[in-house]
């Protein structure tokens, strides 16, 4: 089981939700040098597979739903000022 | 995993716009407003979490829509998911310069978007997890390359159908191009098991199979008479038949000799023959217990059953049967003849008639005396006391005195189960038995 530690500097969602984009990208440079060392043949097929399946996805699927529930807040945070008056042409 | 073939899938195409192949969709200007979708029933509620693969390269350089994976209950277009608020979709938006790859739910519109580049391939895992929907993104068809994850919180609806091309359905004039393929639901072919095998379960080999092969005379085998034999035993089978139902442990040699031991619980299907060297063990059980009080039998032949009248008759052991003649019925009345020898016992005559031989069967009992004269019974035998004063002198328990042993007799015989049967009418059933045993010697 996998979980995400905050750092104590990241509390506030709009913080959290930035927090968990920077983890979902590193995450994708490590699975693309993972990647690369398969293509390299430097890993083997079944290190590549066995690192999709125990490291990489439980990681992904953890993260996407972080994002969905932080991001649900901050659609629904109205604290701002926020208007479609101000999209502008 | 096998690729889904698009040719078995159900094709509505208003513009010509599509050309479908097995795992190839080619799109060629198709407008926005154009209603064309390729799509499939695969049966209620058969899309729950999933995770499919498939790949697309948008190549037109004008603006155009289109869906490249969905599933929904029927809406197959972005118009009619959108008007239904049904269905989730992944589908490109075609720009001037670029790609906008999306991802949408359209219960709860949430959608998230990869700008991509045209005449680029893309390949995409989506998943569903419960209510996150992801897709990601790769640039090469491996998938070790991770372009960028696509992440909404979708509903938990299952569906039916999935879509592989589907056009917006609305709008007007800006047209795509491009390539739709190798679409793999990564479903693995089902087989519903009947049972359920276990690690506690035992596996039982059947050993007793009946055998296909026949036997041949020349075949050494060794019968083990547990097993019924398929083949017929023929009269020429040179084979030792143990006929007790048990594992036969030695292997017969030929220069064993063969017995036979009857049981009679089998049956001998050969016949015996004159030249048969056979041994005969004969098992019989013993039922009873012998005891001290039986009587005992030396073996020898039983006494013959002496008919009367006879000159001589030799007197067997301690008793004898005599065999009297039967009597005819000369009379209309059944009555007998008092001038039937039968009943001469020298000394007088029996008579029966008044005995109420109409009383039929009629038995006379007790016990009797008789001298036993010399050799000749039947010429010197003395009936010293008639019967019918004897069975008086019985009832009145009266003694008897025999007076006249002497030189001319040599023993006296006590006549036991004087009996004579008759059945009226029936002269053949008229019969006299008495049983003659010595009781005192001369």
């Amino acid at each position: 089981m996998v979980s995400i530690k905050y750092p104590v500097d990241v509390k506030s969602n709009n913080d959290r939700y930035a927090y968990l984009y920077r983890l979902q990208e590193l995450l994708k440079l490590e699975h693309n040098e993972k990647g690369t060392q398969f293509r390299n043949a430097e890993i083997t097929k079944e290190q590549w597979k066995e690192y999709q399946l125990n490291d990489f996805d439980p990681k992904s699927d953890l993260i996407s739903t972080e994002i969905c529930k932080y991001r649900k807040s901050l659609k629904e945070d109205t604290k701002n000022s926020a208007s479609l008056s101000n999209i502008q042409e | 995993m096998a690729l889904e073939d698009f040719t078995t899938y159900d094709e509505v195409d208003s513009d010509g716009d599509l050309t479908v192949a097995e795992n190839t969709i080619t799109i060629v200007t198709m407008r926005q407003d154009a209603v064309s979708w390729v799509s499939e029933d695969k049966g209620a509620n058969h899309f729950g979490d999933f995770e499919h693969l498939i790949d697309t390269k948008i190549t037109g350089i004008t603006n155009g829509f289109t869906i490249y994976w969905g599933i929904s209950d029927g809406a197959a277009t972005y118009g009619d998911m959108d008007t239904a608020n049904e269905g989730m979709a992944a589908y490109i938006n075609v720009y001037a310069t670029d790609i906008k790859i999306r991802i949408a739910d359209f219960t709860n519109s949430n959608n998230d978007f990869y700008t991509g580049a045209k005449d680029t391939a893309y390949y995409y895992k989506i998943e569903r997890n419960g209510t996150t929907l992801t897709n990601k993104i790769y640039s090469d068809s491996a998938r070790t390359v991770l372009v960028d994850t696509l992440t909404i919180t979708c509903t938990n609806t299952t569906y039916s159908d999935i879509i592989v091309c589907g056009s917006l359905d609305l709008g007007a004039a800006p047209t795509c191009d491009g390539t739709i393929n190798d679409l793999d639901l990564q479903e693995e072919e089902t087989h519903d098991p009947t049972d359920d095998a276990n690690a506690s379960d035992s596996v039982t080999f059947n050993a007793g199979k009946n055998l296909t092969d026949d036997a041949n005379a020349s075949d050494a085998n060794t019968f083990n008479a547990g097993v019924h034999l398929a083949d017929t035993a023929k009269a020429g089978d040179s084979v030792g038949y143990n006929a007790q139902p048990a594992t036969i442990e030695d292997t017969a040699k030929a220069s064993d000799s063969i017995s036979f031991q009857m049981c009679h619980a089998h049956l001998v299907e050969d016949t015996a023959k004159a030249s048969d060297a056979l041994t005969f063990e004969a098992e019989i059980n013993l039922a009873d217990i012998a005891k001290a009080s039986d009587l005992y039998s030396d073996n020898s032949p039983p006494p013959p059953v002496v008919e009367y009248p006879c000159p001589t008759f030799t007197l067997y052991g301690t008793s004898t049967n005599i065999l009297f003649p039967k009597p005819e019925w000369a009379n209309p009345n059944n009555s007998i003849s008092k001038n039937v020898s039968l009943f001469n016992f020298k000394s007088g005559d029996l008579d029966t008639v008044d005995r109420g031989i109409n009383a039929q069967p009629l038995t006379i009992g007790g016990t009797v005396f008789i001298y036993d004269g010399v050799a000749n019974w039947c010429d010197n035998a003395t009936m010293t006391i008639w019967l019918d004063s004897i069975k008086t002198a019985m009832n009145n328990g009266e003694t008897f005195t025999i007076n006249e042993l002497g030189d001319c007799l040599n023993g006296v015989y006590v006549i036991g189960n004087f009996t004579f049967n008759t059945i009226k009418g029936v002269p053949d059933a008229f019969t006299w038995t008495l049983s003659l045993e010595r009781v005192i010697d001369v």
